[in-house]
């Protein structure tokens, strides 16, 4: 590589060191997630890096170094994601099926192990054979000592081993037990450890530093069959299509698993009048929300901006510093702060007028209170780029159609506006679509109630798509339906995406006249 | 290869392995324990459990999580490793974490350590899981100057009406806030009602809130709304309590210290009246859970067995958390029975039924609330509201 002369000598460093920070990352994450199964992530991270080096440590190349590591980002944060969510609106991950098939067996067959007899706590020490092998001792209650490891249990010779006046292992011919220090090395190996027991099926399990547990699995899965089997009753449970093992009266074994289900989800959002009654009424409000929001910030940012802009106005930075205040502040803390305002019997607002407005719990208030509160926090937004946006029209424009005795009404209505509203369109479709998901601000200041009385908690009246999305993902059914709510985001995202296409067609013909 | 090429590459490589090299892990050779709490039991559990890790040779870590987040992080942290070996938590969460197939059982803990009812809270679809720590049940707090302790449903509202006479300013009797649920269950089952019908074994999650039991009394609801022993204006802070003017009000332990900071009524606590129908609160247990996923089992379940279960981590659990310890032992325990107030929660804690702790309580609690808040505002009929909030919690759950 030729380094050329204008490089500085900073600028290389900084250079360097950024890309060994990367290499670094790379070299230490990749290892880790293959260890971890998952390739598709180390080989992103690879070749991105490999990428990135590449384009970076070349001369050539210079529009990629803008825009390759914003699309690499791009791809990892924000498609990634909606493609996976997209996969998981066509499977049923939500409370209990979170895991694959073979984990939840592993679950439930381990969760099945009964402890065997009233005595099943059996005094246990852990030893070395001359060989050096570690092994188990365990008295069992018939009164002999057993060693037992993974694979098989034996009988020791009656007089060969000693046991103190509390029964506890005291010394055995042969053996060496392990010191603590030796023992807090290897205790944790027998976690999932099992030492064959005296009868079919039976197993011991170190239960704790000096015990193991005599048990036996209540439950077995024949891999054959793939099947569960109850081996009290001989019930059978078998797989159904969504991912959890039925038995024959209808009872579900727990945990299930992550099962593709195809359209089920999409199926339930539209055809099951439990979910389909509130979506339409979300959806309405979902489109008519951000479309009050964007018309009322807009005409309310333009009057002010205009006003402002007059000649006459004359502390006019005074009045965009306190106008752009809102803009700057935290939205979390403003939406909060108008949250306790709008409180209906301690509230500044229903403190001032003369009634009290049920502002958060009647539902047409309730929807009147999050339009407000949104077109606060937005306003300053559309001052700002109005205000640009007069300031960028041609003055020639409107002092010729002033000179051809335009009245200042016309000037506005016929040549400002239509400008203003071109220029601005792009913004104000970016502003409606950035309001059909403003999860924030529903979430913060209604959460979405008041409560639709008929749809048993899950949706509110002020609820838009995105929050009732976040509602049925972590209220409905067991608990979280990941499932149902990627379905329903996957609509929401559809919509976002026609409308977002469709209005910038639009925009770009209105540019065409103009 | 130039040498300015050879340069930068060896630079970039040295930056990597001198990066790659700090994240080496250590290994120690002591037995380990690692245990998630939140932040209000993380001090406790430190306190409770450093006896034990000192005799047994184990370094007990308690890593504090928010108590929001901990459900959340112990399904998603657990199968990756990450987990902790122990997570302390209340018993409603067992029917998720369960149902998620994320904790393991404990089935070698002695039941006779714990109340029957102590026990029901850690049984999950017939299995046991978990160690229960302490428990808590709310209770009926009388203000002593102004009215006596009810015996029965019916002295309660000859008492309150006397009291609607007798006090100035007077607003409202029994301080139940709006649309409080959990605590005013006690009430709810003096009328006959119930969340889930309870068969003896199990939940029966299609007869819901109350049924026909409580349809029958539930005119009474409306009722006191219109005769001042509720009030829809009832918020929660206790104001009216606290300020001498309503007798009765229903708190858990979990409010004295604000009670004791916040006013000088002379008060007691005993348990909530009963009805046509016994009166019970919520059992509520926080309980040591074993992950499925934990590193280290076999200290966690010595613990579990050989310690956690037993009087005298009862005992250094209640010394400084100052509450109910569930081990029955450390409750009998002179120390524990000197506390006045625990002594009064304790006298209702008989009658304590568990939370439901199946999963499926997530669609009850927003529409059981929304019932409470129909009738304090009179909305609607209590009779209507139960009925409408059962329908819509079997559409929730259904299925």
């Amino acid at each position: 590589m030729k380094i050329k002369n204008s490089q500085k000598l900073p600028g290389l460093f900084i250079k360097i060191f950024l890309l060994g920070g990367l290499n670094a990352f790379a070299l230490w994450s990749v290892p880790v997630l293959i260890a971890d199964g998952r390739f598709l992530y180390a080989a992103y991270i690879a070749i991105s890096t490999l990428i990135l080096d590449y384009i970076f440590l070349s001369s050539k190349f210079v529009a990629a170094k803008y825009i390759v590591p914003g699309a690499i980002l791009l791809v990892a944060f924000q498609i990634y994601p909606a493609i996976y969510t997209g996969y998981i609106a066509f499977t049923n991950f939500s409370v209990g099926h979170e895991m694959n098939k073979q984990s939840a067996i592993d679950s439930i067959i381990s969760n099945s192990l009964e402890p065997v007899g009233d005595d099943s706590i059996l005094p246990m020490r852990l030893a070395k054979t001359p060989e050096g092998s570690t092994v188990l001792l365990i008295k069992e209650s018939d009164g002999n000592l057993y060693l037992g490891n993974a694979q098989s249990l034996k009988k020791l010779p009656p007089n060969s081993w000693s046991v103190d006046a509390e029964g506890n292992i005291q010394s055995v011919e042969g053996f060496t037990f392990l010191t603590d220090e030796e023992i807090a090395l290897v205790l944790e190996q027998y976690s999932n450890y099992f030492v064959p027991g005296l009868e079919e099926n039976v197993k011991y399990r170190v239960a704790d530093f000096t015990n193991v547990e005599r048990i036996t699995p209540t439950l077995q899965y024949n891999s054959a069959g793939d099947y569960v089997e109850n081996l009290l009753t001989g019930e059978i449970y078998k797989p159904n299509k969504e991912g959890a093992f039925v038995g024959a009266d209808g009872v579900e074994l727990e945990p299930g698993w992550t099962a593709r289900i195809g359209l089920k989800n999409l199926e339930r959002v539209i055809g099951d009048e439990r979910y389909r009654t509130p979506l339409v009424k979300v959806m309405i409000w979902t489109f008519v929300y951000p479309f009050l929001v964007v018309m009322l910030t807009f005409f309310l940012g333009l009057f002010l901006a205009l006003t402002i802009n007059h000649p006459k106005i004359k502390p006019k930075k005074l009045y965009r510093i306190l106008l752009i205040v809102p803009y700057a502040m935290p939205g979390v803390l403003s939406i909060l702060t108008w949250k306790g305002m709008l409180n209906e019997s301690y509230g500044i607002v229903n403190k001032l007028l003369p009634g009290a407005v049920p502002w958060l719990s009647d539902p047409w208030w309730a929807k009147v209170a999050v339009v407000l509160v949104q077109v606060w926090a937005g306003t300053p937004y559309m001052f700002l780029i109005a205000t640009g946006a007069i300031q960028a029209l041609s003055t020639e424009i409107v002092e010729a159609s002033e000179v051809d005795g335009a009245s200042p009404r016309q000037v506005f209505w016929n040549i400002k506006l239509p400008l203003v509203v071109i220029a601005l369109t792009p913004l104000l479709i970016a502003s409606y679509a950035y309001n059909f998901s403003n999860f924030g601000s529903i979430y913060l200041l209604t959460g979405g109630g008041p409560v639709m009385y008929d749809s048993g908690g899950v949706a509110g009246h002020t609820d838009i798509l995105i929050s009732y999305t976040y509602n049925l993902a972590f209220t409905a059914g067991k608990g979280r339906d990941y499932g149902l709510a990627s379905a329903v985001s996957f609509i929401n995202f559809l919509i976002v995406a026609v409308i977002s296409i469709q209005a910038f067609r639009r925009s770009k013909q209105m540019e065409n006249i103009n | 290869m130039n040498k300015k090429r050879l340069g930068v590459t060896g630079a970039i490589a040295t930056a990597a392995l001198v990066l790659s090299s700090f994240v080496a892990p250590a290994q120690a050779a002591t037995k380990n324990l690692l245990i998630w709490a939140d932040s209000g039991k993380a001090p406790s559990v430190r306190a409770a459990i450093a006896p034990w890790a000192k005799a047994n040779g184990v370094t007990a870590t308690v890593v504090v999580k928010d108590f929001g987040t901990v459900r959340d992080e112990l399904i998603t942290a657990g199968p990756k490793g990450l987990g902790p070996d122990l997570v302390i938590a209340p018993h409603d969460w067992l029917g998720g974490l369960a149902a998620s197939g994320v904790v393991d059982r404990v089935s070698n803990v002695s039941s006779g350590n714990y109340a029957s009812s102590t026990m029901d809270a850690i049984t999950y679809k017939g299995l046991k899981w978990g160690v229960p720590v302490d428990v808590e049940n709310v209770a009926l707090v009388v203000n002593t100057e102004l009215a006596k302790a009810p015996k029965t449903l019916d002295e309660l509202e000859t008492n309150c009406a006397a009291a609607k006479a007798a006090i100035k300013n007077f607003k409202v009797c029994l301080e139940l806030p709006k649309g409080a649920t959990y605590h005013s269950y006690p009430l709810f089952t003096a009328l006959g009602g119930y969340i889930f019908k309870w068969n003896g074994k199990s939940y029966n999650l299609k007869d819901i809130l109350g049924g026909k039991q409580f349809q029958a009394n539930a005119s009474k609801l409306d009722e006191y709304y219109k005769s001042g022993v509720l009030s829809k204006d009832a918020a929660w802070g206790f104001a009216e309590f606290y300020a001498g003017r309503a007798p009765y009000v229903i708190m858990g332990p979990w409010d004295i210290n604000d009670l004791k900071k916040q006013t000088k009524v002379k008060y007691s606590i005993v348990p909530f009246p009963s009805g046509k129908f016994p009166s019970a609160p919520f059992l509520g247990v926080n309980a040591f859970y074993l992950s499925k996923y934990a590193k280290n089992k076999v200290t966690a379940r010595s613990f579990l067995t050989g310690y956690a279960s037993g009087k005298e981590f009862g005992l250094a659990w209640f010394k400084d958390s100052g509450k109910q310890p569930a081990n029955l032992e450390a409750q009998a325990d002179p120390a524990v029975k000197a506390n006045a107030e625990l002594a009064g929660f304790a006298s209702f804690s008989a009658a304590a039924q568990p939370m439901p702790n199946v999963p499926q309580m997530g669609s009850v609690w927003g529409a059981w609330e929304n019932a409470l808040n129909a009738v304090a505002d009179n909305k609607s009929t209590a009779s209507a509201a139960f009925t409408t909030a059962a329908a819509t919690i079997k559409k929730t759950i259904g299925s």
